[in-house]
């Protein structure tokens, strides 16, 4: 509980006063009569004790010379035996042994008392062998030394106390901080502030909570050099050792593990030992796949045990520069994401950062993007088709009235649930994020196959963009085939914005007319040319439905 | 006359590596020389090695052309086309040897002047200027989506900073088994020189003031040197290459 080494320092200087006092006692009692002075009184109390008659008077005190002293002794046929003189050595060692170890650990009446206890063992020790052994054991000096050593002491010991309890303060105050600066995140500051502290079971836990919060981080440097702390301070500390190990182990085993992301943007997410990382408060299972901005994880939020998407923006595929103004566009899109509340669109719980990323947590939508239902071999029936846009023209009216344009359907980002036919629109506002990238050659951005010729050309884009692109989408869904291809972004982006997209009827004559002409208003270039609105199209959608399946929609 | 070239590359202000890749060689008489400008492309991993590799074997094959007294246009257009070609073949080979090269890439300059004539062969967004008095003449055309949909109307050149492809380039080499470069022939009027950039110095500095800020300087080194340290002011957020190759 308090700092070895600063109570180490005070005793040696205190140690060194006792021990000189005791080494000095046990050389020159000879010359210092008055150290004979204890003797004598004895020797008086004696001399009242055995000749009652005499009558004794302990005042005035005279002093007498040593060798009238010694006579007084000797003519009563006293003597002192042989080994008195390497006992009294040995009693002094004992007793100044005594003063330096023991007695700073004790309480203080423990100490006084047991100081006393000993004073008075001496003292009768004395008078019974005077008394009834006829031998002169002179105790006086080591009496007069234990009491005047242990004065010594006292002055010490007192305040030496409290300063041992506000030691003990002191570490208690740096642990709880240390605790609360680990709760926000700053790692690095609660590690240097317990590595000032001594090393006790509350610091360790401490530091034991920081190499597990960084280990969860990912900052595996950091773990690692935690958990070396507390593995050299205490050895067998929890599973430290085995935890440091699986660390080092994934450093050596991959280089790209050092750093907190891999080349292509992904969280190591480690073997069994390690613990699983985290994101803000969610805790990463596995990865779901690859979005537009970065990795999907799929996770957990531990403290409602509620299942998240969580979507990342990794920092490291952008340059600098770029950072900071695409940080401020992630974080108002997902805002405003946020903002939408509806039964078809993915609801957003929450953004964070992490130093290497930014990320989005949201609903985990039970089933499969519509890109699995686009190969002409898994296309779902024409009826389901015409209910999976209907909902999601609905879902694109509601954001559109609170302002907020999606800029990226496409069947990739719209999740559909086979099992009841739910569908939740995903990636709300993202493609704003990520559309001004300096790539040469577009991976980041993805494919223009869906992109409006409005967005294509760089102007400024309404919800008419995601009734185009919805269009789009509902073309592949029935086909299986995109209006334009072409074998290059360049290409492509030319049939989009100057060529006449090809029939819908080419590749599927068995849908109804009233499809294609939906298809073909929603695919105009002109954004007046196409539905008012995404409403709109949910109305024509409904009546082809209401009319072809003769079925009563009902949302 | 004898001609003078010197060219510098620097990473920049805020990119991890420099992918551009810049190499002349001039006969022993003076008399011919060619320069070659790459840029890689690649993402995170290949971009340097595939513009190293573009300007190392346009040199290797060029030079022992270069010190040739006399080339006549159609052995020249055929060694600058073949050149193309091994580079390209080149970087697809090490494209398939190693999976996290695949997707490297680069553009590719190269100017050959021989008297008051020069020949620029070029793929990609990297440019040739011609420089004369107190203007700079762009005479290359960028092979990027922007430059396209300027081509075919669909946008005007003030609009190629909003349209979200710009920069992903229609043609490099190393992205197809087959590339040509377009090639150009310049006349040359003694004052002239001839400019090879990459997009990190067009992207930084204007060049409508390229002219002011040579005029400045005395030597060749120290007009590179001057439109570089410009660039870097201006916080160029890519590599940064310029040659320039003048007649005296």
């Amino acid at each position: 509980m308090f700092d070895v080494k600063r109570v180490c320092s005070a005793l040696l200087s205190l140690r060194l006063v006792v021990v000189a006092m005791a080494v000095a006692v046990v050389l020159a009692k000879a010359h210092f009569i008055y150290l004979q002075a204890v003797d004598q009184y004895i020797f008086l109390l004696f001399d009242g004790l055995s000749f009652p008659e005499k009558g004794i008077s302990f005042w005035p005190f005279l002093l007498q010379g040593q060798d009238v002293f010694n006579d007084q002794i000797t003519a009563l046929g006293m003597v002192s035996p042989d080994y008195f003189y390497w006992l009294e050595i040995l009693l002094i060692s004992l007793l100044a042994s005594f003063l330096v170890i023991i007695l700073p650990k004790l309480n203080l009446s423990t100490g006084l008392f047991l100081v006393f206890f000993i004073l008075l063992t001496l003292v009768f020790t004395q008078l019974f062998m005077q008394m009834f052994k006829q031998q002169w054991l002179p105790f006086g000096v080591t009496i007069a030394f234990l009491f005047l050593a242990y004065l010594v002491m006292i002055f010490w010991l007192i305040p030496n106390k409290r300063i041992q309890q506000l030691s003990a303060e002191l570490q208690v105050s740096k642990i709880r901080l240390a605790q609360l600066l680990t709760q926000q995140g700053q790692f690095e500051d609660a590690y240097k502030l317990l590595s000032t502290c001594s090393v006790d079971i509350d610091a360790l836990d401490a530091i034991y909570d920081i190499a597990l919060q960084q280990e969860r981080k990912r900052q595996y440097h950091h773990a690692i050099t935690s958990y070396k702390h507390i593995v050299k301070s205490k050895s067998r500390y929890k599973d430290a050792e085995k935890r440091l190990k699986a660390l080092e182990s994934i450093e050596h085993s991959d280089g790209s593990l050092s750093g907190t992301t891999d080349i292509a943007g992904t969280l190591v997410i480690p073997n069994q030992k390690v613990s699983k990382p985290i994101l803000g408060r969610y805790e990463i299972d596995r990865e779901l796949g690859r979005g537009a901005m970065g990795v999907v994880y799929l996770g957990h939020d531990p403290k409602i045990s509620r299942t998240v998407a969580i979507k990342t923006l990794n920092y490291s595929q952008f340059d600098d520069v770029l950072l900071d103004e695409l940080k401020g566009r992630f974080f108002r899109e997902a805002e405003a994401a946020g903002r939408l509340s509806h039964p078809s669109i993915v609801t957003v719980y929450d953004v964070g950062e992490e130093p290497d990323l930014a990320f989005i947590a949201m609903d985990y939508a039970e089933g499969k993007p519509l890109s699995a239902f686009t190969k002409s071999s898994s296309l779902l029936s024409i009826e389901k088709v015409h209910a999976v846009i209907l909902k999601v023209a609905e879902a694109l009216e509601y954001a559109h009235q609170q302002n907020i344009v999606h800029r990226d359907i496409k069947p990739g980002n719209i999740i559909y649930n086979p099992g009841n036919g739910e569908v939740k629109v995903t990636d709300f506002g993202i493609a704003k994020i990520v559309d001004d990238s300096k790539t040469k050659t577009g991976s980041v951005m993805g494919s223009p196959l869906f992109m409006s010729p409005e967005q294509l050309m760089g102007k400024k884009v309404f919800g008419s963009t995601d009734v185009y692109s919805l269009g789009v989408t509902f073309y592949q869904l029935l086909s299986g085939n995109t209006p334009f291809d072409g074998d290059s972004i360049a290409t492509l982006t030319y049939q989009i914005i100057n060529a006449k997209p090809k029939s819908i009827k080419l590749f599927r004559s068995d849908i109804p007319a009233s499809t294609a002409r939906i298809i073909n208003k929603s695919l105009q270039k002109d954004p007046e040319k196409r539905f008012a609105s995404a409403g709109a199209m949910a109305l024509a959608l409904r009546r082809v439905i209401e009319k072809e399946y003769r079925r009563e929609v009902v949302i | 006359m004898s001609q003078q070239v010197y060219g510098e590359s620097d990473i920049g202000f805020s990119r991890r590596c420099n992918e551009d890749a810049i190499a002349w060689y001039q006969s022993t008489n003076g008399h011919n020389s060619v320069a070659v400008l790459a840029d890689g492309i690649g993402g995170s991993k290949g971009g340097d090695l595939a513009s190293q590799k573009a300007v190392d074997v346009c040199i290797d094959t060029l030079s022992p052309l270069v010190e040739k007294e006399k080339v006549d246009i159609t052995e020249l257009i055929e060694a600058l086309n073949s050149s193309v070609a091994e580079a390209n073949h080149q970087i697809r080979v090490a494209r398939e040897n190693d999976n996290e090269l695949s997707k490297m890439g680069t553009t590719l300059l190269i100017v050959w002047m021989q008297g008051d004539q020069a020949f620029v062969a070029n793929i990609g967004d990297s440019r040739c200027y011609r420089l004369f008095g107190d203007a700079a003449q762009q005479l290359t055309r960028d092979d990027t989506v922007a430059q396209a949909m300027v081509d075919d109307g669909s946008i005007t050149e003030q609009e190629i900073s909003r349209v979200p492809f710009r920069n992903v380039l229609t043609k490099a080499l190393g992205t197809e088994p087959d590339v040509k470069a377009e090639i150009q022939q310049i006349f040359l009027k003694p004052s002239e020189s001839l400019l090879l950039c990459s997009d990190g110095l067009t992207g930084a500095v204007n060049s409508e003031v390229w002219p002011s800020i040579l005029a400045q300087q005395k030597t060749l080194k120290q007009q590179v040197e001057s439109l570089i340290d410009e660039s870097l002011n201006n916080k160029a957020d890519d590599n940064v290459s310029v040659i320039i190759m003048t007649r005296q």
